[in-house]
């Protein structure tokens, strides 16, 4: 038994839907760790395993089908492969769909990396018809080949001992490499001669790789020449020459001619090493594709379907979320026990309104985010969720967004947290930062207990439901609007193109879902619980400090007052009066407080500039507190009207409201909830999932400022009408 | 015959001379060898004491002379070369018969042994695998570094039509009967095509082109989304979708439909 083991690190590469992610599972089962790459939002997910005498230590490298500059997958993939030098590259490969799936692995043997292919679901392969003569293929791309069928977890030593096997080999590498004929190797030829000169770049790069990188136009490799070479000038220099030269000669860009020729070099080794054995039996996959996209019944399933996810993410996740909020109602009250009931301990408000408070809004979240990703896992993994984007797209490409971008948005109804966790099913980061920042203008559950209290107050019944639905479409009117908006301002270019596999249906296994699942809600309560918990505590500070003695003893004499009238008066009827005033004392006493606090101070501070919005401070105070939660804003309007627990007494609220404030304001009021500043939870899932405080904060900013101007419009035209 | 025998020039022509007498007359002398040749008789029978030397010849003074096996089979070896370098002159380069006579008598000797036998080679393969195209260049790699079988002749002959069509593309910007061109997103579900051309620019057309879409590659549009846009298109054994704006910039060679879809 040996002492110490050897750790030898394999880079797990592989075209999305190849089976890499199942191949990762198995391989290191719940020994994995999921972090992000330094400085961007792609995932990176690490595990062990020991195996005959190794440690092997297996990364899992983004999904990608190349290595170009053009998609920051594909430079993750390709730094990590340049950079830390794992000691072998295992690429994925999907047997059934050799030809592109190989594409990948030319560029990894381009790179020059130690590469072991592993022929997944080759199972399946031959079943569709297909059988690849394994060593010829090895001789072919000069590279080991190991079947496996990740699913069943076959083939995962036999992969491990040929990457130990290829990590120990002494021959010198890349033993094959892609010739692209003599026009273009004559340049590659004169570049790389070029690029050895340049020995910052040539010690880590292989020069031929580079040379193929610089006529592939690849922006990150000139980049790189002209910060690390002495002679870059005349290095991209030459690549011009080259490339008009290539060009005059082929009639087409030199990377086009490139990709063709890794095409030829891959169809001429399939040739040789794949046999089909007779007419391929039909295809299930197509079948099923022949109804769920189906020209009729595609668009009404793919509702249904919807409709079903919405379902189970909100309903069944309602019960659990109950559960939690009664859980935390319970523990705040048995660390409020502690104390002497009279006691108006700091530190007992601080534990039982901030903390328990911030900690249960952190994971009331969480049951749905639990049954959201297990939806969307189950969408994924089965292939479908390709499928919803290839049927949204025509809809939502009008808007500059990808058909992918609808799934979040439909489930930012339900709640704006997962709906942004959703967006990770985007690939492109315009698409996916566009939706991230719309998705809080579509109107979630929160914003409908603001909604419910408000409608009945200012609406006679038979507008109410009207009303409802105004502002909801208004809602998404403006999500659409303003992702047109952003695609032509913060995040001009090009739309992001809707060049999409739609992988053969699968059946989703219980294990990878269940991981898929479980990964998203610890990232979920890790990352974004503690800025909503920090912020959480920030808010009962502000509304709850600084206090007034002078207030409270007042307050605390009258109430005494009252209590000795109590115990004097001996007949019942005069008790349930004076409990009545007792209530009544401690809500005003409470709303005094709020309105002594740093958040009713900002409030009367803030209420000139919402003043022209037809706002007063207690509005723009109760607004203040809804950061924490949207449907907070209820509660605390309950509090400022001391009508106490505002959820069992909406009428009175209503009925105050309705007092106060014109029905113009009222609408004015559910529009600026509606617009402006998502809830803290958004905020700190937006900066989790955009990768930055910047993003985080334009969203805010941005809603902010846009429902100040509309909600401006609209009072002031609707005074002028009035 | 001794793998490492090297024998000069003049030698080897001596060699061959004999084996071409001893064919025509089952023997030969050294009189014929002298007038084959053009040399005078001292210098042929000192070049036959030494081929005999190398037990290539049967030679005794003034016994008609007679090739051994070894001899035979050097020999042959030698006319073989000398007439697949002749045949790829006058076939593959169109040279006159004479002029290819001449120079492949000299190409013989003046190459060395390495170049010569991968020339061979080459023509041995030209005459074996007719097709062409880049990939026709690789699969000559594989040919010298293992013994090509005639299988993997047939497969490249099955796969000559699409690259010759590949080639003309590439040599031609578009055939003059262009009615067949149309972009892929003029196709009907059902219709199949080869890609002729993959417009567009930038990031988006690299990505079509990674996907699979390369010149000649066949595609299939499966189907559109329910809504009209996206296409499903087959291509390379898996499916891809597509906006129409995006396959408008693929030019396609309209191909016959294939059979019906149901069809065992």
């Amino acid at each position: 038994m040996e002492t110490i083991k050897k750790t030898i690190t394999i880079a797990l590469a592989g075209n999305p839907n190849s089976g890499k992610t199942t191949v990762f599972n198995s391989l290191t089962g719940s020994r994995q760790h999921v972090g992000n790459y330094p400085g961007v939002t792609v995932e990176k997910k690490e595990g062990y395993r020991d195996h005959k005498g190794y440690r092997v230590r297996v990364v899992d490298l983004p999904g990608t089908y190349s290595l170009t500059a053009y998609s920051i997958e594909e430079l993750i993939a390709r730094h990590f492969v340049v950079e830390e030098k794992p000691d072998v590259v295992v690429d994925i490969l999907d047997a059934t769909n050799l030809e592109r799936n190989l594409y990948l692995a030319v560029q990894f043997m381009e790179l020059g990396a130690r590469l072991v292919l592993a022929l997944n679901m080759s199972d399946l392969a031959k079943v569709r018809g297909y059988e690849v003569d394994r060593e010829k293929l090895s001789v072919l791309l000069g590279c080991p080949v190991v079947p496996t069928v990740a699913t069943k977890g076959e083939g995962m030593s036999g992969l491990l001992d040929a990457a130990i096997a290829q990590m120990n080999e002494t021959h010198n590498l890349p033993s094959v490499t892609v010739k692209y004929g003599w026009e273009i190797e004559e340049e590659i030829a004169r570049l790389s001669s070029l690029l050895e000169k340049c020995d910052e770049l040539a010690s880590n790069h292989s020069p031929r790789w580079l040379a193929i990188k610089l006529l592939e136009n690849d922006t990150e490799v000139r980049e790189q020449v002209r910060r690390q070479c002495g002679n870059s000038d005349e290095i991209l220099d030459a690549v011009r020459r080259s490339t008009q030269h290539l060009e005059t000669v082929f009639g087409d860009a030199p990377e086009i001619v490139i990709a063709d020729r890794r095409y030829g070099f891959i169809s001429g080794a399939c040739r040789e090493s794949v046999r089909s054995t007779g007419q391929s039996r039909y295809d299930m996959s197509e079948r099923i594709d022949s109804v769920l996209t189906n020209r009729i019944i595609g668009l009404p399933l793919f509702i249904g379907l919807m409709y079903l996810v919405f379902q189970f993410t909100f309903t069944l996740g309602a019960p659990l979320m109950e559960l939690l909020e009664k859980l935390f109602a319970l523990m705040g009250n048995v660390i409020s026990s502690l104390w002497p009931a009279e006691s108006e301990s700091a530190l007992k408000s601080l534990l039982v309104d901030g903390v328990i408070g911030g900690v249960g809004s952190v994971l009331s979240f969480l049951p749905n985010i639990m049954f959201l990703f297990l939806a969307i896992a189950i969408l994924e993994d089965s292939g479908y969720m390709a499928r919803a984007a290839f049927i949204m797209d025509r809809i939502m490409h009008k808007v500059g967004l990808h058909g992918k971008s609808f799934i979040p948005m439909l489930l930012a109804f339900g709640c704006t947290v997962p709906a942004i966790m959703a967006t990770r099913t985007l690939e492109h980061r315009t698409d996916r930062l566009t939706t991230i920042l719309v998705t809080p203008l579509i109107s979630c559950g929160a914003r409908l207990t603001i909604y419910a209290m408000m409608i009945p107050a200012f609406f006679p019944l038979a507008w109410r439901a009207r009303v409802l639905w105004i502002l909801y479409i208004i809602g998404i009117l403006l999500a659409l609007l303003s992702a047109k908006l952003i695609r032509v301002t913060v995040l001009r270019g090009e739309s992001t193109p809707f060049v999409m596999e739609l992988p053969p249906y699968r059946m989703p296994t219980v294990r990878g879902v269940a991981i898929h699942t479980w990964e998203r809600a610890c990232m979920y309560v890790k990352k974004a619980g503690t800025i909503i918990l920090a912020v959480s505590v920030i808010l009962w500070a502000l509304t709850s400090y600084p206090k007034s003695k002078e207030l409270e003893k007042e307050f605390d004499r009258e109430m005494a007052r009252v209590q000795r009238l109590l115990v004097s008066n001996g007949d019942t009827g005069g008790e349930a009066a004076i409990q009545e005033k007792l209530d009544q004392l401690q809500r005003e006493k409470e709303a005094q407080m709020l309105a002594h606090s740093a958040a009713g101070r900002i409030g009367r501070f803030l209420e000139p500039a919402l003043r022209p919005l037809g706002f007063d401070w207690r509005i723009g105070t109760a607004f203040l507190g809804a950061f924490a939660a949207k449907e907070v804003f209820v509660a605390q309007m309950g509090i400022v009207f001391s009508i106490g627990d505002a959820e069992t007494s909406h009428r009175s609220l209503r009925q105050k409201l309705h007092e106060n404030y014109s029905r113009l304001t009222g609408f004015c009021v559910m529009l600026f909830a509606m617009i402006a500043t998502p809830c803290v939870a958004t905020v700190a899932v937006t900066r989790r999932e955009a990768g930055s405080w910047k993003w985080a904060i334009f969203q805010f900013g941005g809603l902010t400022v846009m429902a100040y101007i509309l909600t401006l419009l609209v009072h002031q035209i609707g005074l002028l009408l009035s | 015959m001794p793998e490492s025998l090297v024998l000069s020039a003049s030698l080897e022509d001596y060699l061959e001379a004999i084996y071409y007498l001893v064919t025509e007359n089952r023997v030969a002398r050294v009189r014929d060898i002298s007038t084959r040749m053009g040399v005078n008789m001292s210098s042929v029978t000192g070049a036959l004491r030494q081929l005999s030397s190398y037990n290539l010849v049967h030679y005794e003074p003034y016994e008609v002379i007679t090739l051994t096996e070894a001899g035979i089979a050097r020999a042959k070896e030698q006319v073989r070369r000398h007439t697949i370098v002749k045949n790829f002159l006058l076939n593959v380069l169109s040279l006159d018969p004479a002029v290819a006579e001449d120079n492949a008598d000299r190409m013989e000797h003046a190459v060395d042994g390495e170049t010569l036998e991968r020339f061979v080679r080459f023509a041995e393969f030209v005459e074996k695998c007719p097709r062409g195209g880049r990939e026709w260049i690789e699969l000559f790699r594989q040919f010298c570094e293992r013994e090509a079988s005639n299988e993997q002749c047939e497969r490249c002959l099955r796969s000559c039509l699409e690259a010759i069509g590949r080639r003309q593309d590439g040599l031609k910007p578009m055939p003059e009967n262009s009615t067949d061109i149309v972009p892929l997103s003029g196709l009907a579900p059902g219709e199949k095509g080869r890609v002729t051309k993959v417009g567009g620019q930038g990031p988006i057309r690299k990505k079509i082109v990674e996907m699979g879409m390369v010149r000649g590659t066949e595609v299939e549009v499966e189907k559109l989304a329910p809504l009209g846009d996206p296409m499903d298109i087959k291509v390379k054994g898996y499916h891809l979708s597509l906006r129409k704006e995006e396959a408008a910039g693929i030019l396609v060679e309209k191909l016959p439909r294939s059979p019906a879809k149901g069809e065992k």
